[in-house]
């Protein structure tokens, strides 16, 4: 008998532990499949048209990257309980303080034209005008913020973060179409890829796909999001154990985005080379058995709106977090519009003019999509190095701050992008030298 | 005082008996010309007015006159004022030389532009953070009293000389129940605490002012903050956002944050202190007692929080053979925090062992011969040491106690769990 109630007892423990999971969940989770916005849908789509199966060993590397790098975020936000913005102020005084916060705009306000580039596209497939897309668009995502309660907007946007798994049936279809080589062939790109030689192209590539996974828009929004959602130190193991289930999805969803792409257009005879995610949804369509063309089409047309309304919602929402953080004003979803007028009309303004760039005709919108890459990946090291130099400060941390472990592997990160952004800026700058 | 039929500055005398007066707002006096006797002899225009704080109204002291390009300033006191008319006020000369001498600010003394006009107020009456968009003074005997502040948008019209368009109507309030939140030194540049805090206001309950300070911006939150004493500002601390208590904390001085640590109970301080960044808690550790802080850390460490870690022992206990009049005389004469006494607990004479409980009101209504066996009620609802917070959550959800024995399993009392440290830990 005695076992039985031991038995009991773990069964109720654990039902306790799974109630507090569960209402710990959200902000690793969100930021995580918000990860995989319009640019980097793109980018995977792009990965796996050029490449094949080859690259998806590089999601083996990305997910304990990702991982390591958002769970400082968690830690940071539960014991500082700080804005990531604020807390640089605090930490680094005023210069590098203005210095993080000018580029998270600047950079953020060009993502977000990128995720209107790419909704206005995946809505133009059904054939609806960008201009009602922008503004039934732009409707929304203000409501999903309005509520005045972190919770609703936090349980409607894990709702939209459902969506983001269309890929999958997707991938499973293209595999089916006759030209797909077999299901081995995915995971030998795990384990023993095929990538050619080493070129700059590569670089790129690996590089594009490291910049849409780890971004510094990421660790803003994480931080703030668990300050605004209250976690605590208690909080921490379940905000870790989340965070790692965020990673692993998103990893999962980008590879499954780049065995579709890979089955559908690398493997076909002839090979179709594609440039975005519109492309992608628009060449599937001949590709597959009847009556599957159409359904593919759609599902990638939904899964590319609903990256790119994530990624708008949650980058906006750090925008207004970091700038209320700095200036000041109040800045929770907690509060009401009335309450907090300066962090939503932030929000609201962020959305307005980079949807507005993307209704200018003629507007640069592949430069600027091209340029966001670059400049994220460039400034990313920056914000890794502050994240760093915050979890390593007792006064701030106290017992929480990195482990031995822990910065080995977060300094490993940190020097892997410093020497792959160097060589990416390297090879913009003097393309001769890897030819 | 005269003034003519079409004059705007109404003037009400129709009953014999009464004494004249009319009621003025300063937007129809700010920047009216100050002339000396006759209109021709300009001084300047009125830049402020200067009033002397005094129960229940404030009475104006003098006109304060700014004349810009590095001239100094002019200060009229009211006595020498005749009368304010339409299109100006008339005063009459200095006592000695040719001009006033120049404004210093003293002690008591409200700007009406600088201190109140567009500032955030408290409304004591209704409970809410308003800004002054006018002030409404009563003119009689030679007095200017504030009486009023506007904080309608028809005061904010009037101050852009709309006024006469009466576009809405007048929120009076009255300056009984306006608190002044912030005010500067008008020659300083410091900022210091108007000396007037009401007493309306220390009264208001902890939950509404707590609301209140969540609204105001960080300088008003803190002079708020500071006017209340110790006790009310610990309960108001613990009633606001997780959000205000950590702007509140970050604003304390040393010696104000120890009084206030002083104010709470262990388990109130620990879920403060999860709420609060970790350099703060740090420093705030540092005020406490080595014994306190071990406790609070304690509680801390822990995800499930045990009735040991946060019971008080701060309960009364008595003797079944105590008979109820000794035992009320004792209470009466123990000099205790009136919360521990709301429930008196009865044990056996050697380890003790709880036998009984009685409360207080009960024991207030029986008469004084009868024993403590005898009223008390037994079997005691009490909590094991080893239970978790959330089977005391559930058992004060169940049973509605204010506080709750803590039991080890012989049943002896070890201490007693009071309902709003519960309250504190769990809504965190």
């Amino acid at each position: 008998m005695y076992w039985l109630s031991k038995t009991f007892h773990h069964i109720d423990r654990f039902r306790k532990r799974l109630i507090i999971f569960l209402s710990v969940l959200g902000p690793g989770i969100i930021v995580m499949i918000a990860d995989n916005d319009a640019g980097g849908i793109s980018t995977y789509a792009v990965t796996g048209s050029k490449y094949g199966f080859s690259l998806l060993w590089i999601f083996i590397i990305l997910f304990p990257m990702a991982y390591y790098v958002q769970e400082m975020t968690v830690r940071l936000g539960a014991v500082s309980k700080r804005g990531h913005a604020e807390a640089i102020f605090e930490g680094f005084g005023p210069f590098w303080g203005w210095f993080a916060i000018v580029d998270m705009i600047f950079i953020n306000w060009l993502t977000l034209v990128t995720e209107y580039v790419g909704m206005l596209a995946a809505m133009s497939l059904f054939g609806i005008p960008p201009w009602v897309t922008f503004i039934v668009v732009t409707a929304i995502l203000f409501t999903v913020v309005r509520t005045g309660k972190y919770w609703t907007f936090e349980k409607i946007t894990l709702l939209f973060c459902c969506f983001n798994f269309v890929y999958i049936p997707a991938a499973i279809w293209a595999m089916d179409t006759p030209t797909a080589p077999a299901w081995n062939e995915v995971f030998r790109g795990f384990y023993h890829p095929d990538m050619g030689g080493f070129n700059i192209e590569l670089i790129f590539i690996i590089l594009a796909n490291l910049g849409t996974t780890i971004t510094p828009w990421q660790i803003f929004f994480q931080q703030s999001a668990v300050v605004d959602k209250g976690l605590d130190i208690h909080d921490v193991s379940f905000g870790k154990l989340e965070t790692l289930a965020g990673a692993f999805l998103t990893c999962l969803v980008a590879a499954f985005i780049i065995i579709a792409t890979g089955a559908a257009f690398f493997y076909h005879n002839p090979p179709i080379t594609i440039q975005d995610a519109r492309q992608t949804a628009e060449a599937i369509v001949p590709l597959m058995p009847i009556g599957y063309g159409d359904l593919a089409r759609k599902l990638f047309a939904i899964g590319l709106f609903d990256a790119g309304f994530l990624g708008a919602l949650c980058i906006s929402l750090a925008t207004s977090w970091a700038t209320g953080e700095v200036f000041g004003w109040a800045h929770s979803l907690n509060q009401k519009v009335k309450d907090a007028p300066w962090f939503y009309l932030v929000y609201l303004l962020m959305l307005i003019t980079a949807g507005a760039v993307v209704l200018i005709p003629n507007a640069p919108l592949v430069t600027i999509t091209m340029f966001v890459q670059v400049v994220a990946v460039t400034l990313l090291p920056v914000s890794l190095v502050f994240l760093l130099l915050l979890l390593n400060d007792r006064a701030f941390m106290g017992e929480h701050v990195n482990t031995l472990w822990q910065n080995v592997m977060n300094w490993g990160i940190a020097i892997f992008v410093i020497i792959m952004s160097s060589l990416m800026g390297i090879s913009t700058l003097f393309p001769e030298l890897f030819i | 005082m005269i003034a003519d039929k079409n004059s705007k500055l109404k003037v009400i005398d129709h009953h014999p008996g009464f004494e004249q007066f009319r009621f003025l707002f300063f937007s129809e006096l700010l920047k009216l010309p100050v002339c000396r006797e006759k209109i021709k002899n300009r001084i300047g225009k009125l830049s402020d007015l200067v009033f002397l704080h005094k129960e229940p109204y404030p009475e104006a002291v003098g006109i304060y006159i700014e004349h810009g390009w590095g001239k100094p300033t002019e200060f009229i006191p009211w006595p020498n004022v005749i009368k304010i008319e339409d299109d100006a006020i008339f005063v009459r000369p200095p006592e000695s030389g040719d001009v006033y001498p120049p404004f210093v600010d003293q002690p008591g003394w409200i700007l009406m532009d600088k201190h109140l006009m567009g500032k955030t107020v408290l409304d004591i009456d209704g409970r809410q953070v308003e800004v002054v968009n006018d002030v409404h003074f009563l003119e009689t005997r030679g007095l200017l009293l504030l009486v009023h502040v506007d904080v309608s948008f028809g005061g904010f019209f009037r101050r852009w000389g709309l006024g006469k368009y009466e576009l809405v109507n007048s929120n009076l309030i009255s300056w009984k129940y306006v608190q002044p939140l912030s005010v500067e030194d008008a020659v300083s540049t410091d900022k210091v605490t108007l000396s007037v805090t009401k007493k309306q206001m220390l009264e208001l309950p902890s939950e509404d002012l707590a609301d209140i300070l969540e609204e105001l911006p960080g300088d008003e939150q803190q002079v708020l903050f500071s006017a209340l004493d110790n006790e009310k500002a610990a309960e108001t601390l613990m009633e606001a956002e997780p959000r205000a208590q950590r702007q509140i904390i970050a604003n304390l001085r040393e010696e104000k944050a120890r009084k206030i640590l002083s104010e709470m109970s262990t388990p109130q301080l620990a879920g403060l202190f999860t709420v609060l960044p970790h350099d703060d808690v740090t420093e705030l550790m540092a005020y406490l007692s080595k014994d306190q802080a071990e406790r609070v850390r304690n509680i801390l460490s822990q995800r499930e929080i045990s009735a040991r870690t946060i019971m008080s022992s701060d309960f009364f206990h008595v003797a079944k053979t105590d008979n109820v009049g000794d035992v009320l005389n004792t209470i009466r004469r123990s000099g205790r925090d009136p919360k521990s006494i709301s429930y008196i607990y009865v044990v056996n004479g050697d380890g003790q062992t709880l036998l009984g409980v009685v409360d207080l009101r009960e024991l207030v209504l029986t008469p004084d011969h009868l024993t403590m066996s005898e009223v008390m009620i037994s079997p005691v609802v009490a909590a094991e040491e080893d239970d978790v917070q959330d089977d005391l959550v559930e058992m004060f959800l169940k049973y509605h106690y204010h506080m709750i024995p803590v039991v080890d399993r012989n049943d002896r009392i070890l201490g007693v769990l009071y309902h709003n440290d519960i309250d504190n830990l769990i809504s965190q």
